[in-house]
């Protein structure tokens, strides 16, 4: 009774709104608030829904318990384990820290960033995205440097998938408070001598230029060293991740004036051709797809023309598959980059046509 | 690479040569490339009009009579094949 009570109250709570009740909903909030300490899941998943619509009808300001004391118990049931509490929970916590993060102290916010990080590993995908996002604007509340620390500790744990959400997370600071305020910090990380955190490091700058897109163009020779590092790297996922940082790159500042950098870029994705590896090869197939976009197929071209006629066949099989993704993609544009073969007896192979001028 | 990627790859290659003529293999030779190049060239001749409509002007032909020529020069654009050595 007490869970169908709640969600009634879910539903009702917009009608209610427009009945002009909203001290009737600040007591409802205030009845639920008291509810917090229940032990059925079930119940309490369908509680905090309840007291999330009744805080998008009241508002921050109006909301009765205060927001500074409602998020506190809020901290502890982030532990709680059941699905539809979890998600309940962040949505809610979420919600606060996007309209309202300015009534609760910062203290507070760091306490339940641990708590969040512990949610990155639900099963539930929305609940996941939804504790990435979460950071993001906490972040944005308390500022980054405090949410970055916690982040990047928790590159060096043994758990893969925390590992991975956590890259995420980092990438989505960096999208919502610029940049510049997290490449420092993630960047210097790369120093740690240990093979997750450096992983870490490089699928966060993947993950980040995935999202910031043109944004990228100033960062890009901050950014140019470490992956040059990267990319020459004994460990073969530093250099399959590098490859997938640099496509992302790549395709975010196409046209922007940052072909030297690029160019330098792939001179050293180039020499992994030859990797025999399918995620590396395939990462590496994508970063040079990727400079095919930003720095045009003629500059390709003339990196594969060096093995198309290779004498081992090995070498050729390689550059030949990089000319088909080539051709594939921009076959118009290669016919003012062909080399200019000369004719061989019998057999014409110049194009006298791209000589005239009038 | 295992036997059963080898045969994926295999299949691959003529599905992906079935439907981009212009793509090549480890075993293709120059003369078939250039081949390639020819027809690619001609055909983004054919099919930009102020390109053809410049070779026109250059050449002092009417624009339907370079089409025609360039056209025409899809068949066997590189003369015949070489006589292949090992015979």
């Amino acid at each position: 009774v007490r869970q169908q009570a709640a969600d009634l109250i879910s539903r009702i709570a917009i009608v209610m709104k427009q009945c002009q009740e909203e001290q009737l909903m600040g007591h409802l909030g205030v009845v639920l608030y008291e509810y917090l300490g229940e032990e059925y899941p079930e119940v309490l998943g369908s509680i905090l829904g309840a007291l999330k619509a009744i805080v998008n009808v009241i508002g921050m300001t109006k909301m009765t318990p205060p927001i500074k004391d409602l998020l506190p118990r809020l901290t502890p049931i982030l532990k709680n384990r059941h699905e539809k509490v979890q998600e309940n929970c962040i949505d809610l916590v979420g919600r606060i820290a996007d309209r309202g993060a300015e009534f609760v102290p910062a203290r507070e916010w760091m306490r339940i960033c641990f708590e969040l990080l512990e949610m990155l590993k639900a099963h539930k995908k929305g609940i996941r995205r939804a504790t990435v996002n979460t950071f993001g604007y906490i972040a944005k509340a308390i500022g980054p440097q405090d949410v970055l620390a916690t982040l990047l500790n928790n590159l060096k744990v043994q758990e893969r998938q925390n590992r991975v959400c956590t890259t995420v997370a980092i990438a989505i600071v960096a999208e919502t408070c610029s940049p510049f305020t997290v490449l420092p910090a993630l960047m210097n990380e790369y120093r740690v001598p240990e093979l997750n955190v450096q992983n870490g490091v490089l699928k966060s700058l993947s993950f980040l230029f995935e999202y910031i897109g043109e944004m990228g163009k100033d960062y890009i020779y901050a950014v140019t060293p470490l992956l040059e590092d990267a990319l020459m790297d004994r460990d073969l996922v530093h250099r399959q991740t590098a490859a997938s940082a640099v496509k992302h790159m790549a395709l975010g500042v196409a046209g922007l004036g940052c072909e030297d950098a690029l160019v330098h870029l792939l001179n050293y994705v180039w020499p992994n051709i030859f990797e025999t590896s399918p995620h590396v090869i395939n990462a590496v197939m994508e970063a040079i797809e990727g400079m095919r976009v930003a720095l045009g197929p003629a500059v390709i071209l003339n990196y594969c023309l060096q093995g198309l006629f290779h004498p081992a066949r090995k070498v050729r099989e390689v550059y030949w598959k990089i000319y088909n993704s080539l051709y594939i993609g921009a076959q118009d544009a290669l016919v003012a980059a062909y080399p200019a073969l000369d004719d061989d007896g019998d057999n014409i192979y110049s194009r006298p046509e791209l000589a005239m001028f009038v | 690479m295992q036997a059963s990627d080898r045969f994926n790859i295999n299949s691959q290659l003529e599905h992906l040569q079935a439907k981009y003529v212009g793509t090549g293999h480890a075993d293709l030779n120059r003369f078939e490339w250039a081949v390639n190049i020819q027809r690619d060239s001609y055909a983004s001749y054919i099919g930009h009009y102020p390109m053809l409509a410049y070779f026109s002007i250059a050449e002092n032909e009417s624009i339907g009579r370079e089409r025609y020529n360039f056209m025409q020069k899809m068949l066997l654009p590189c003369g015949l094949p070489p006589e292949r050595d090992e015979d």
